[in-house]
């Protein structure tokens, strides 16, 4: 299980210190790689700019994706992993403020595998990262070659 | 008579006589014809046979001439010049040469002389090896003649002989000599033979064409002839019958046949004469033998004749016929017994006639007189019937049967008793009639009377004694039907009346003067109106009571014999008058009848007619709105002073007078509304008079002036009462300064329309931002909050020990309010989002909404005990999500409030208010102070702390929203600690 990363895409560190808390008193010790936005998200997935020479076979095993982030916005991230063949199949569970319609629509249609509203009740948040990273830590197999 | 003793004896006489006659002069002529024939025929083998042998020496000599030239000057062995002298003087003395040439033993020519043209000895090397001219000679050493060939300018023929020159020792053909011959020259030959008439002598080649003729045409033409294969009677030349003899000259390999022909009249006219001499002679020999034979025949048969032809007249009935006797022989013995047999015949005969003729004429007389007397009876119209005094019927005629219609059966009884048996039921009254036909009969004097049938016809009855030598003779009886006679009485009754009921009660006045000018009859209702009652005036003088009234004339004129048709005013009543002579059946005048009718009231109506039309006129002329009429064939009757000043037209003075819309004189445009000329048959006036109507038509006039004036057209086609098209009208009034105001609507709306783009657009703009502020705000506003309730939350996790219970407190406070405020901010962006969300209108239960709402909220706590009180089949149309939005805060709102009742009940219902349907939510809650009423739909505003009834304050406000967007209204009613209740309506 510790060799299953957890690939967190989240600008703001308030929240990223708050999921990566959650995690932890849920016990899920996986090795969290964080990415600050858009841009540092897909280098790091195709092993570009900053992360060059990364070995891209190895591929995290869920990507926490907030919507909102600096430089290229969730969406786009999400787009790219999609049309790309080596990320076409990663789970991706969009994380975000907004539960404003158009945002779930476009998410689903872009090929996000969940979604979950980040409430202003940490409690309540917490419990949806852990039972989402539960799901698709354990029981999700991924597709072969992933 | 073919079978008469005559006849047969004649027949075999000429038989006899005739037969072997007939039958020598056949055998004579025949062979004296065909002697005749045979002789003709070697005559003409005669002649041909000369012409041969003619024709044979002619080309003889032309062979010894061309071999001579050899034999006797040696010209195969002179030099080429010698030969070519010696050659020059053989053409020079024989005419019949055309050309000579000297070919060596190769065929080349050595010499070549042409009467036609210049040549010499060393110009003419031709090779002629392959001509049949050396090769033939050469081969066999014999002279070759060539074909007869015709000069293509004059047409006559020549032909070419080639003589082959021997060497002496050797025997071998050395040279040859070829000469082209004139042949012409025969043609001479058969000139000069001495011809019978009809006969013609001609030469005909091998190939059919003939070569010679004394008639050089037929070679010109170039006529042919194929020779039959004998001689003997033949088609000739000509294609007639000929006698023909052919006889053959062979010239190496050509054949001359020379024919001989004569035609067959002529060569036999000799047999011809013979045969017609002997059939001369059998004819005569005939008629000779026939008419001995007659005469000998006659003399036997005329006595045998002669008593036939008496015995037949007699058999005929002429007994005056008497045999001849001319001989004393048994014929004359018969012939005198016939003859006194025939007389003692006719004596009988005579006596028995004069006794029929005596008979004869008796009955001729009696019938005469019979027939006079029936011809009398029937020629009469009345009915006839005689009887005898013991009632039989003796006559009686056809009209009698026929005016009682007596069938013939019942007339054959011939008894008057029967008949009156017959007749009775015809009668009206039959009793009566049988009581008097008793004592008709025994009275003896006449009697008569007046039947009537039950059929309607009348019979008048006359019957007297009938007296014969004086004695009593029996009764006649007459019966006349005067039916008709009594139906034209009536009828004249019933015309009279008639006419008089006609006159007496006619709207008019009707009178007749006789010729003297006197009133006979003046009746008619109208005749009080001139101050007279019927009949008053009859036996008055028409000239004394109107002497100065101009009608008098008219009767005058009408005495003349003319029909006058005039008015007439009587005592100012307006008449219209005919006065009509009329006269009797032989054209004799016998007075005049009057006819006048009242047209006084006729006449004013006209006036008032007239006055009306001039009232209408006046009417349309001086009507504000242009207006015209115009007649079918577009003449113009009402311009009016509207349409003149309409059109600018106003100073025309021409426009007034009768113009037509088709040929005016035009100053102005009739445009359409884009500015179009119409053209003149599209005017509505011209529809108009087409029977088209124009309804509301929008055109333009230009006027002269330039200016132009928009008119609306009305266009009508006016009939009259048998829908015969007598005018067209068209109305158009003056839209102009109408048109002017419309033009400034459609700018200002145009204008409008412009700003409402504007403002959509900046709407959208405003829209646009909302949203993207919301946007921002539901993600950055929350933000911070997730962090101050998280971090919150971590501190009272990680270090409760350091806390003590106030600074817990504190903390659980500032995670509450941060949790407060993430739920403003949610319900504020829901509230934004349903006024930006797009409608989606359909059909909508809210009884099934609110039910499924009231079981949701039943759910979240399900100790409460809440009644809730649906009506069923409420329905609206409206935006599903919205309606269900909005049902969910009232309902929640009903339920939150009715928390701390004893026996809560929420309903919903509907209600119709003020013809609107009103939709209701109540609840027997809380409710609220009347006085903040107007508070209740405003964001954040809340009637209630949040101690007692927790919420955002922002559920009505939706509520408004989603109202307010389906175009209703919501208002609420509630009295505090028993309830509210909620209105509201869906547009």
């Amino acid at each position: 299980m510790q060799n299953k990363t957890i690939f967190l895409v989240e600008d703001n560190p308030d929240d990223e210190l708050l999921i990566r808390r959650a995690l932890e008193k849920h016990h899920i010790l996986n090795q969290i790689v964080v990415a600050h936005d858009g841009v540092e998200a897909l280098d790091y997935l195709f092993g570009e700019g900053a992360h060059e020479g990364r070995d891209v076979s190895v591929m995290p095993q869920v990507i926490l994706l907030d919507l909102k982030l600096p430089r290229l916005d969730g969406m786009e991230v999400l787009r790219r992993l999609r049309a790309d063949e080596r990320t076409r199949l990663l789970p991706v569970v969009i994380l975000t403020s907004s539960d404003e319609e158009r945002d779930i629509v476009e998410s689903y249609e872009l090929g996000a595998n969940s979604y979950i509203r980040k409430p202003v009740d940490f409690a309540q948040f917490a419990d949806a990262v852990q039972q989402l990273s539960l799901y698709w830590l354990l029981l999700n197999q991924l597709p072969p070659g992933a | 008579m073919q079978h008469s003793i005559r006849a047969r004896l004649t027949l075999a006489f000429i038989g006899l006589s005739i037969g072997p006659l007939v039958l020598v002069g056949i055998a004579l002529a025949w062979q004296s014809f065909t002697s005749q024939q045979q002789q003709a025929l070697d005559l003409q083998q005669e002649v041909a046979r000369r012409v041969a042998t003619e024709v044979t020496a002619f080309f003889e000599e032309l062979e010894n001439e061309l071999r001579l030239v050899d034999q006797m000057q040696g010209l195969r062995r002179l030099e080429v010049d010698e030969q070519y002298n010696t050659l020059a003087k053989l053409l020079a003395y024989q005419d019949v040469f055309v050309e000579l040439i000297l070919l060596d033993d190769q065929g080349r020519e050595q010499v070549h002389l042409s009467r036609l043209g210049l040549s010499s000895a060393e110009e003419g090397h031709h090779d002629r090896a392959e001509e049949n001219e050396f090769v033939v000679p050469r081969r066999n050493g014999q002279v070759y003649y060539g074909p007869v060939r015709f000069e293509e300018s004059t047409g006559e023929p020549l032909m070419i002989i080639a003589m082959p020159l021997l060497d002496a020792r050797t025997g071998q053909v050395s040279k040859v000599l070829v000469s082209d011959v004139r042949i012409k020259k025969i043609w001479d030959l058969i000139a000069d033979i001495q011809v019978k008439p009809g006969q013609r002598v001609y030469i005909v080649n091998t190939d059919g064409d003939v070569v010679a003729d004394r008639n050089p045409s037929i070679v010109l033409r170039g006529t042919s002839f194929t020779v039959p294969e004998q001689n003997g009677i033949q088609q000739g030349l000509d294609g007639s019958r000929v006698v023909l003899a052919f006889e053959t000259v062979r010239l190496g390999d050509q054949e001359f046949n020379i024919v001989t022909e004569q035609s067959v009249a002529e060569a036999l006219a000799l047999a011809i004469n013979t045969v017609v001499s002997m059939v001369a002679l059998v004819v005569i020999m005939l008629v000779a033998a026939g008419s001995l034979g007659f005469l000998i025949v006659r003399q036997i048969v005329r006595p045998v004749q002669a008593l036939a032809v008496t015995a037949q007249a007699v058999r005929a009935g002429d007994l005056s016929q008497r045999v001849q006797i001319a001989s004393q022989d048994e014929l004359g013995i018969l012939g005198e017994a016939f003859n006194s047999m025939t007389a003692r015949l006719a004596n009988s005969i005579r006596g028995l006639e004069r006794e029929i003729v005596e008979h004869q004429r008796a009955r001729a007389a009696l019938k005469q007189s019979e027939s006079v007397l029936r011809a009398t009876m029937e020629s009469i119209d009345d009915g006839v019937l005689v009887t005898t005094t013991d009632w039989k019927v003796s006559h009686h005629n056809t009209r009698f049967c026929q005016i009682w219609s007596i069938p013939d059966d019942i007339m054959a009884s011939g008894s008057d008793r029967v008949l009156i048996d017959y007749v009775l039921p015809q009668l009206a009254e039959p009793e009566l009639f049988k009581a008097r036909i008793g004592r008709i009969y025994r009275t003896s004097t006449s009697s008569e009377d007046v039947l009537h049938l039950q059929s309607g016809h009348i019979l008048e009855r006359y019957s007297y004694l009938l007296s014969l030598g004086g004695e009593e003779g029996g009764r006649v009886w007459l019966f006349r039907d005067i039916t008709e006679r009594k139906q034209a009485e009536i009828a004249l009754q019933e015309s009279e009346q008639r006419f008089r009921t006609v006159v007496q009660n006619a709207q008019a006045i009707i009178f007749i003067l006789d010729s003297d000018g006197i009133i006979t009859l003046s009746e008619g209702q109208a005749l009080s109106k001139i101050g007279f009652s019927p009949g008053e005036m009859v036996g008055k003088s028409a000239w004394e009571l109107y002497r100065d009234n101009p009608l008098i004339g008219d009767i005058k004129c009408a005495l003349a014999g003319e029909v006058v048709h005039d008015i007439n005013v009587i005592q100012e009543i307006t008449l219209d008058t005919v006065y009509s002579p009329y006269y009797n059946s032989v054209g004799e005048l016998l007075g005049v009848i009057g006819i006048a009718i009242d047209i006084t009231e006729r006449r004013r109506a006209v006036a008032a007619l007239a006055e009306t039309q001039a009232l209408l006129t006046s009417v349309i002329e001086q009507s504000p709105v242009p207006m015209v009429v115009a007649e079918p064939d577009g003449t113009i009757t009402i311009f009016n002073q509207a349409c003149l000043e309409f059109l600018g037209i106003a100073d025309e003075i021409e426009v007034q007078a009768g113009i037509n819309l088709f040929n005016m004189k035009r100053t102005w445009q009739d445009l359409d509304p884009d500015g179009n000329p119409v053209p003149l048959n599209d005017l509505p006036l011209a529809l108009a008079l087409q029977g088209k109507f124009t309804r509301g038509r929008e055109m333009r006039a230009r006027r002269k002036d330039g200016t132009e004036r928009w008119e609306m057209v009305d266009g009508v086609p006016i009939y009259d009462e048998s829908r015969n098209l007598i005018a067209g009208l068209i109305i158009f009034p003056d839209i102009t300064e109408r048109k002017k105001a419309e033009e400034e609507v459609c700018r200002l709306n145009e204008e409008l329309e412009q700003r409402v783009i504007e403002r959509t657009i900046q709407l959208e703009a405003a829209n646009k931002e909302l949203e993207a502020f919301a946007y921002s705000v539901s993600h950055d506003l929350r933000a911070p909050l997730r962090s101050i309730d998280g971090f919150s939350q971590a501190l009272l996790e990680d270090y409760e020990r350091d806390l003590d219970a106030g600074g817990q407190d504190y903390l659980r406070r500032v995670r509450s309010a941060s949790q407060h405020m993430g739920q403003l901010i949610d319900d504020l962006l829901k509230l934004s989002r349903i006024s930006r969300q797009e409608m989606q209108y359909e059909p909508v239960d809210l009884s099934v909404l609110a039910k499924d709402i009231a079981d949701e909220l039943q759910q979240t706590e399900p100790d409460r005990d809440v009644e809730f009180v649906i009506a069923e089949g409420v329905t609206v149309r409206g935006d599903p999500n919205l309606l269900r939005i909005m049902l969910n805060n009232l309902l929640k709102n009903a339920w939150k409030f009715t928390a701390k009742a004893t026996k809560a009940m929420i309903q919903f219902y509907e209600k119709v208010q003020d013809d609107e349907r009103v939709y209701v939510v109540k609840d027997n809650g809380a409710g609220f102070d009347m006085r903040y009423a107007h508070k209740l739909f405003g964001a954040f505003q809340r009637l209630h702390s949040v101690r007692e009834y927790e919420g955002t304050g922002i559920g009505l406000a939706t509520v408004l929203r989603i109202v307010h967007r389906h175009g209703g209204r919501i208002w609420a009613e509630a009295v505090i600690g028993e309830g509210a209740t909620f209105y509201f309506t869906l547009g």
